[in-house]
């Protein structure tokens, strides 16, 4: 009889085990449909949160500030579509339009440098480098705002992130310790105060690391932006992003800035001397600006990534994911380290490793 | 059954209040005001225990303190490789770990359900959310706290002033007969 009963227990425990399976794997599938829209409001959540908590603390509701700030958004957004979208698009559409005229000043220039070299140096087999470049260049009319749309995301995502990113965002925001609570209520007793420990640690770090990323991230686009308008360098507000988003990848930041800036000034014709000093102290100015003012209060401790991890990580997200693979590489890399740390220094506490 | 999928639909209003007045009780919470039971009675992790099953290990790290809302739970403390010491039984209405909320450190005492129990758990990251949200809260279970733990420090004390006397009546004791047996 014992023996009957102990079979009996055990289908259910199987049927128990493939339903929980079955329910992790359907929840991984829509994160896996929602990651997009799901991380980037998590981030925003990371981003906002100290936010609601210094206004609570003033004795407001959540609910309130949370409506506040969703207003305050929506009308400098609105804002920033009236003054900041138009020169944006205009920078936007010359760049497309000028690409071709752009394309030929650079081929003339390398033209320029090929012919030196065969002159210095006659007996060395130096390939047609306009023949290379004119294959990988877009030709007259081959990149316009449709094929760039059509290449950056299909409708669906791009509606997905708008509508999903604020309303997931909200109730985060205004109930996040309930859906906390609830994950840890699945976790066994055992595991508890593990498990809340780790977790706790894990999303503390990620927090502080990712929020002083956007910080520090912010802070160079806008510098950049404003020095580079400042000194009348065309496209500032495009480098500007350039910059920003390129500052996300330690050691190579600051030269995935200048390389656009590099590229305009020889472009569009105004190449000087003076210019290109002018371009370089404004680069110097913002990432010692950074590097002594906001690096140290936004970012403060680093994750401190080997130079080699750095370069790898950037080549392999490029292969994965072109451009945003590289962009993203480090802070996803930092992320997994810092989590891989914590985790380990945690469950070897508990004595489990 | 309470559990916070249904709390988190339903908003169970009963459970609520029960635990509220459960909070009102505890010397961790004196001095709140209804308002601030409410919020950290939200914050609280309720947890099944069933009769026998461990709480915490002695010597792991600990996050935080336990409220028994039914049942008992025993607190032993390791002495030797194979002798265990009862330190005390909590029962229903009173609270165990609290050390945990406030400094990360290894249990000093493992815990225990003695039959099945139901607790409610409130962690250090529990604390440190309510001190950013609402320092004032904070600060006053932080004082209780602190008060709780320098009246057990107190009674420590004493404890060891008495094993103290007693030891050296002993020694003093012990020199006497050892005298008596030369003799």
């Amino acid at each position: 009889v014992n023996s009957e009963h102990k079979s009996s227990h055990f289908l259910i425990k199987t049927l128990y085990y493939a339903l929980v399976t079955a329910v992790i794997a359907g929840v991984l599938y829509c994160v896996y449909l929602f990651a997009v829209p799901f991380i980037a409001s998590i981030l925003c959540v990371f981003i906002l949160g100290p936010v609601v908590n210094y206004f609570e603390v003033k004795g407001m509701k959540r609910l309130q500030i949370i409506i506040v700030i969703y207003a305050l958004i929506a009308v400098s957004l609105t804002g920033a579509v009236f003054f900041l979208g138009p020169p944006l698009a205009r920078q936007m559409r010359t760049i497309i339009s000028d690409l071709p005229e752009y394309a030929e000043i650079i081929t003339n220039t390398v033209s320029g440098i090929q012919t030196f070299a065969e002159k210095k140096f006659p007996q060395a087999a130096i390939p047609d480098l306009n023949q290379i470049l004119r294959s990988r260049m877009p030709s007259k009319g081959g990149l316009n705002v449709d094929s760039v749309i059509a290449w950056s995301s299909s409708l669906f995502s791009v509606l997905s992130v708008i509508f999903l990113v604020p309303v997931v965002t909200f109730f985060l925001l205004a109930d996040g310790h309930m859906v906390e609570k609830l994950l840890l209520s699945m976790v066994p007793n055992r595991y508890f105060e593990m498990v809340f420990m780790l977790f706790d640690k894990i999303t503390g770090a990620v927090k502080l690391f990712l929020r002083g990323q956007f910080i520090d991230a912010g802070a160079v686009g806008v510098l950049t932006t404003i020095g580079l308008t400042a000194i009348g360098l065309p496209y500032a507000i495009v480098i500007g992003l350039v910059a920003g988003f390129g500052n996300l990848i330690p050691y190579l930041g600051p030269i995935i800035g200048f390389v656009p800036a590099f590229f305009v000034i020889i472009a569009t014709g105004s190449f000087s001397v003076f210019m290109l000093i002018k371009v370089i102290a404004v680069f110097v100015l913002v990432q010692t600006v950074e590097g002594i003012f906001i690096y140290p209060i936004a970012v403060g401790k680093s994750v401190n990534l080997h130079p080699l991890v750095v370069i790898v990580g950037v080549t392999v997200g490029g292969q994965i994911a072109g451009i945003p693979g590289m962009l993203f590489a480090i802070p996803v890399i930092s992320v997994l380290k810092v989590s891989v740390e914590v985790l380990y220094s945690g469950l070897k506490s508990y004595s489990i490793i | 059954v309470q559990n916070p999928i249904w709390d988190f639909i339903f908003n169970r209003e009963k459970d609520h209040k029960d635990m509220v007045e459960l909070l009102k009780s505890l010397p961790v919470f004196d001095g709140l005001s209804n308002n601030e039971l409410v919020i950290v009675e939200r914050m609280l992790h309720m947890r099944k225990y069933a009769a026998g099953e461990q709480v915490f290990e002695e010597g792991k790290p600990g996050i935080g303190m336990y409220i028994v809302k039914s049942g008992e739970i025993e607190i032993v403390k390791r002495i030797g490789a194979s002798k265990n010491a009862r330190l005390a039984v909590v029962g229903k209405g009173q609270f165990f770990g609290e050390m945990a909320l406030l400094a990360e450190m290894p249990r000093s005492a493992g815990g225990a359900a003695t039959c099945d129990s139901v607790l409610f758990s409130m962690c250090r990251p529990d604390l440190v959310q309510i001190s950013e949200r609402n320092p004032v809260l904070a600060n006053k279970i932080i004082t209780n706290l602190s008060r709780l733990i320098s009246l057990r420090l107190v009674k420590a004390n004493e404890n060891l002033e008495k094993l103290q006397i007693q030891l050296d009546e002993l020694k003093a004791s012990n020199k006497k007969s050892e005298a008596a047996g030369e003799q």
